[in-house]
C-alpha cells in the first residue's frame, strides 16, 4: 500500500486515536458536541431506552436475595434464641440457662458416642428436656439461611421483574418485602415451639 | 485532552483494494478491543480469536472475530451485553441492507450509547442503505465499479463524493483511497 493512502487517512487516524469518553454501557448522556450541533443533517433516529445488561440485572438480583437472606437470618436467629432462653427460664427457673450451658459442655466433652450415652443417662428428665429444646432451636437456626437451590429458584422471576423496571427492584416491591419480613418474624415468633 | 465522539466509518471499494488493511489500522489506533463480524472466514483476521456469539457477555478484552449466519443476533447481543469496542462489519451489504432488521437498526442508531466505533465495509456505494448514508462520520472511498446513477440518490453530499470518486477511478494505483468527512 503506498504512502498516498496513509496520507489520506492521516486525519482519520489522528481523530480515532483520541480517546472517547469512557461511559457505562447504559449511559444516556448527550455529548456536548451533539447537543450543540443543530446544523448536521444526520438522522439521530428515535429515542430508545438505554439497555441494562443481563449481567448487571443478575448481580442486582443476587445482591437483593443476599441482603434479604442476611437480614432474615440475623433477625430470626436473634428471635429464636431469645424465645428459647425465655422458655427455659419460664419452665425451669432463673439458673436454668447456666445449668444448660454446663450440660452442653458435659455432653460435648464425652469423646465417643458410648461415653455420650452414659452422660445422657445420668441426666434428669428436665435436663434432657432442656437439651431437646436446644437441639430443636439449633435445627431451626441451621435451616434459616436460604439454600443455593432456593436462591436460584427466586432469582429467575426476580430478574424478570427487575428487567421490567429498568434493572431495579420497584419501591412497592421493596416495601412488600419489608412488610413480609417484619410480619414473618412476628408470626414465626408466635408459632415457634 | 479533547474527547471525541464515537465514529461510524464507511469503507467502500472493490475486493483487493485494501479496505480490510486500512480498517485494521484504524481500529488498532483506537486502542479499543476489536470485534469483527463476518459471514465468511476472512484470512486477514486469522490472528483474532474466533469467538462464539453466545459467549459475547464474557468478552472483556482482546480482539475477536465472529463468523455467523445470524449477524442481526450478534449485533443485538453486542448492543445488550458489550460496550467500549471497535466493531468491524465485513461485507456489510449482507447485514445492513435496505430491508434492515430492528436489531441491526438499533445497533447502528445506538452505537454511541454503547461507546462503539463502527466500520462498515461495502463493495459498492450503491449498497449503502439510505439511513446509513445519513449517519456516517467518515467514508473511505476506494475504487468501485458503481453505477453512478444508483449511488448518487443515496448521498446528500454527492457533490463532494463525485469528484473524489473520479479522482480515485483515474488514479494509477489500485489501492488509492480518499477520505470524506461529513463535518468538513
Amino acid at each position: 500500500m503506498n504512502d498516498t493512502i496513509h496520507d489520506s487517512v492521516k486525519g482519520l487516524l489522528q481523530d480515532i486515536s483520541r480517546p472517547t469518553e469512557e461511559r457505562a454501557p447504559q449511559a444516556d448522556k448527550i455529548q456536548p458536541e451533539q447537543a450543540a450541533d443543530t446544523t448536521k443533517t444526520k438522522d439521530a433516529g428515535p429515542e430508545t431506552k438505554p439497555e441494562i445488561s443481563e449481567e448487571m440485572i443478575e448481580t442486582g438480583a443476587d445482591l437483593t436475595i443476599g441482603l434479604y437472606d442476611f437480614s432474615q437470618t440475623t433477625l430470626f436467629s436473634w428471635l429464636v434464641k431469645n424465645k428459647k432462653d425465655k422458655r427455659i427460664i419460664r419452665l425451669y427457673g432463673e439458673g436454668a440457662l447456666d445449668k444448660l450451658e454446663m450440660l452442653i459442655n458435659e455432653k460435648e466433652a464425652s469423646e465417643d458416642s458410648k461415653a455420650s450415652v452414659q452422660v445422657i443417662r445420668s441426666f434428669t428428665i428436665d435436663e434432657i428436656a432442656m437439651l431437646k429444646i436446644t437441639k430443636k432451636t439449633d435445627e431451626i437456626l441451621n435451616g434459616l439461611p436460604m439454600t443455593e437451590q432456593e436462591k436460584n429458584l427466586i432469582k429467575v422471576p426476580l430478574m424478570e421483574m427487575m428487567k421490567q423496571h429498568g434493572g431495579t427492584l420497584p419501591p412497592s416491591w421493596a416495601l412488600i418485602l419489608g412488610f413480609l419480613q417484619i410480619s414473618g418474624a412476628r408470626v414465626g415468633e408466635l408459632l415457634m415451639f | 485532552m479533547e474527547k471525541r465522539l464515537n465514529k461510524m466509518i464507511l469503507c467502500v471499494g472493490r475486493k483487493g483494494t485494501g479496505k480490510t488493511t486500512i480498517a485494521q489500522q484504524i481500529a488498532k489506533v483506537s486502542q479499543k478491543k476489536i470485534c469483527v463480524i463476518d459471514t465468511d472466514d476472512h484470512p486477514s483476521y486469522s490472528d483474532f480469536e474466533l469467538f462464539n456469539e453466545n459467549n459475547l457477555h464474557k468478552w472483556k478484552s482482546g480482539n475477536i472475530r465472529i463468523i455467523t449466519s445470524e449477524p442481526e443476533k450478534v449485533l443485538d447481543l453486542l448492543n445488550k451485553k458489550c460496550s467500549n469496542a471497535f466493531i468491524i462489519i465485513e461485507d456489510a451489504a449482507k447485514i445492513v441492507s435496505a430491508n434492515v432488521q430492528r436489531e441491526v437498526k438499533s445497533f447502528i442508531i445506538d452505537h454511541r450509547k454503547r461507546n462503539f466505533d463502527v466500520i462498515l465495509m461495502f463493495h459498492f456505494l450503491a449498497d449503502v442503505p439510505p439511513y446509513v448514508a445519513k449517519q456516517y462520520d467518515y467514508m473511505l472511498l476506494f475504487k468501485t465499479g458503481d453505477s453512478l446513477a444508483v449511488a448518487q440518490n443515496k448521498f446528500a453530499n454527492w457533490h463532494s463524493i463525485l469528484p473524489m470518486l473520479q479522482r480515485i477511478l483515474n488514479h494509477p494505483s489500485f489501492n488509492y483511497c480518499e477520505k470524506i468527512n461529513v463535518d468538513d
